[in-house]
């Protein structure tokens, strides 16, 4: 022992003084930055799995906060040039999902072949990984025996025995006198109560849009349905300012206010207003960014939805893998928002709501147009002009403006992706079926006026 | 003999040894800082663009998706040749072996160009005018925080967002932030061209560069 202490340079110090030595050393090939050590070919690396933050439902299971919405799954052409759900892509989205901790999946009979597709991709996982919420969309009234085979179709597109969630599809759409026709009076309602009985549907709720009288009244007979859950819109903009698009519509603050009173969980839809909300101005997306550089601009409006204590998911209809990547970091875990946070985004609403897009989020409801327009698209198109307008031309490349320009208007500025909006007559058969109460014919003249303008 | 070692090590200056291995260390520190800053004919030294690492490969305009590209690819060479920007060029990886990848070390994807999409015959990549090209997202951009100029050496950049030709890239400064204006990019402009990630001077790895997309999207 005494032998090693009188050593004239002892282990210890020659490590330091190597050691300080190779990390002068170290600094100095990097040109004494201490930040360069770190830098690297790519932004992060994937450490999301295992992270994703879950709720309770009211029999206390664990709901992940990212619920996958199916509404949205990407189309191909097949040989014939018809289009068809991506089936090979859906595995691959629903297996990203599912091995990321999303567990509740949003279909409906009424979205064109998703109970299918979502079926075939989730019967390939074990039944306890995932939950299946799908909705009984009825939209016609009919019969309680129509209704009780669209119920047990949608259990063999599912391949599942029970429904862990099921809705009553679009609650307040055509208002009292819908309800009663779909659900009362042939008693497809208490037909859905005794399959919940039976075991067959775990929790049963209603989605809901419109006419604010059947939102009250639903929950007004709460202890009689003993509601599980309410599916409803919000986000950032109807909190407060649902009614600047339709006077019939109702801000998403007295919605959730409604449901936590009761204790009703809340599912919330339209997140991102049919992905508008990711689709910012960009005096607006700045102000979003320079708070969070690194995060994208849809973060926050799912930071929004799932910063609500009383949400239990916050569906989001996730088409490409890019999307659903983002999403996933956001709620691996979710970050709450600051009170801070929550004015800046109360501020921006303020401003949002005066950019002149139409409100429509593209869920094709409308569809199809007796006079053969395609709604969604006229107004898709129209809203990319609109946000186009306000990019400075300085800011963009000769070439690429000039391309853009004719790719949006057309050579002649004639606006061909929008011409069909001449068609409409304004028979109304769209109103009804419109959740966001948009009145499409008259939107259908300002896309006109808009096009007619152009041109002068 | 192994007192005798121990002894003869005690009568050593440590002092003199500690400052000769301290100046060593800092002798060699500087001539290879020397080295990293060798400056030629008045030029400074550049070092070649690293390829960043890509979650997930870009294809061009016109592919659609992975899918299809992968599907209907037959590894011809024609796009490679005909890309007058040499963004494209032949895969080494086994997998994917002679089949056409994306970088953008030597060039970025020009708006104003349809050459693979004109040349292919295989339905790999459809033919696209210039108007379509302008709405067809491939990637998006992303900006790496920590190689950046503005946020690393603490210096004023905008290269990025002037070579931006879809006006995607705002530059400004980050609320509560010592640092300079940092890109922000407003995906919902961005077409995955390159431009930012080609022109971008930070080395070897550029701060800002394109994810690709599974399937293009249309803006």
């Amino acid at each position: 022992m005494n032998n090693n202490n009188n050593k004239g340079i002892d282990r210890r110090s020659f490590l330091k003084i190597f050691g300080g030595g190779a990390a002068i050393t170290a600094a100095a090939m990097n040109g004494l930055d201490v930040n360069a050590a770190e830098r690297g070919g790519n932004a992060s690396v994937d450490n999301t799995k295992g992270k994703m933050t879950y709720r309770k439902n009211k029999s206390g299971k664990d709901v992940s906060i990212l619920g996958y919405g199916c509404m949205r799954w990407p189309n191909i052409k097949d040989e014939t040039g018809k289009k068809t759900i991506d089936q090979e892509t859906v595995n691959k989205l629903v297996d990203y999902a599912i091995d990321h901790g999303v567990n509740y999946f949003d279909t409906a009979p009424a979205y064109g072949g998703s109970e299918h597709a979502t079926g075939i991709a989730l019967h390939r996982h074990p039944r306890e990984k995932y939950m299946i919420a799908t909705k009984l969309s009825n939209f016609d009234g009919g019969t309680k025996e129509q209704a009780i085979e669209m119920y047990h179709n949608s259990m063999k597109e599912l391949q599942v025995d029970y429904f862990d969630f099921l809705l009553l599809h679009g609650i307040g759409m055509g208002g009292m006198n819908s309800f009663n026709k779909r659900f009362a009076e042939n008693g497809v309602l208490d037909f859905l109560l005794e399959e919940k009985k039976a075991g067959r549907i775990r929790n049963l709720g209603f989605s809901y849009h419109g006419d604010i009288e059947v939102f009250n009244y639903l929950l007004a007979q709460n202890d009689k349905y003993k509601w599980d859950f309410v599916q409803i819109q919000l986000n950032y903009i109807d909190w407060d300012y649902a009614n600047e698009t339709n006077k019939m519509n109702t801000d998403a603050s007295y919605l959730y206010g409604e449901l936590t009173k009761r204790n009703i969980p809340a599912v919330i839809m339209e997140p991102l207003l049919g992905g508008r909300l990711a689709n910012m101005p960009d005096h607006l997306a700045t102000q979003l960014k320079q708070r969070q550089p690194e995060n994208s601009i849809a973060s926050w409006a799912f930071r929004f939805a799932g910063s609500l204590p009383n949400v239990i998911t916050v569906l989001s209809g996730m088409t490409y893998m890019e999307n659903l990547e983002d999403n996933v970091k956001t709620f691996s875990p979710l970050q709450p928002l600051t009170e801070d946070e929550k004015s800046l985004l109360s501020d921006i609403a303020k401003l949002y709501v005066n950019f002149p897009q139409i409100p429509c989020t593209a869920c094709r409801y409308c569809m199809p147009c007796p006079y053969g327009i395609d709604i969604p698209t006229v107004f898709k198109h129209y809203n990319k002009c609109i946000s186009e307008s306000i990019v400075p031309a300085k800011n963009q490349d000769d070439n690429y403006r000039k391309a853009r320009h004719e790719y949006l208007y057309g050579t002649d500025g004639s606006v061909p992706k929008l011409k069909t909006a001449k068609q409409c007559v304004s028979c109304g058969h769209c109103l009804p079926h419109c959740p966001q109460g948009i009145k499409i014919p008259n939107m259908m003249q300002r896309v006109l006026k808009y096009v007619a303008d152009l041109k002068s | 003999m192994k007192k005798k070692c121990t002894k003869k090590i005690e009568n050593v200056d440590l002092g003199r040894r500690k400052m000769l291995s301290i100046t060593g260390a800092i002798v060699a520190s500087t001539a290879i800082k020397a080295e990293g800053m060798n400056i030629e004919n008045g030029l400074a030294f550049i070092e070649d663009k690293k390829i960043p690492i890509r979650h997930t490969q870009i294809v061009p305009s016109g592919a659609i998706s992975h899918n299809n590209f992968t599907k209907k690819c037959t590894a011809c060479q024609k796009c490679i040749e005909a890309c007058p920007e040499k963004i494209l060029r032949p895969s080494s990886k086994l997998t994917t072996l002679m089949i056409p990848e994306v970088s953008f070390e030597h060039g970025y994807c020009k708006p104003d160009c349809t050459r693979c999409s004109d040349v292919c015959q295989e339905g790999a990549i459809v033919p696209i005018t210039k108007a379509e090209k302008s709405s067809i997202q491939i990637g998006h951009a992303v900006w790496i925080k920590k190689n950046c100029i503005a946020t690393a050496d603490g210096k004023e950049c905008d290269v990025c967002a002037r070579h931006c030709p879809a006006g995607a890239i705002t530059m400004a400064k980050a609320e509560n932030s010592v640092f300079m204006k940092i890109p922000m990019i407003n995906t919902v402009h961005c077409i995955g061209c390159g431009a930012c990630e080609n022109s971008c001077p930070a080395q070897p790895f550029c701060a800002i560069y394109v994810e690709g997309h599974l399937i293009h999207n249309s803006i």
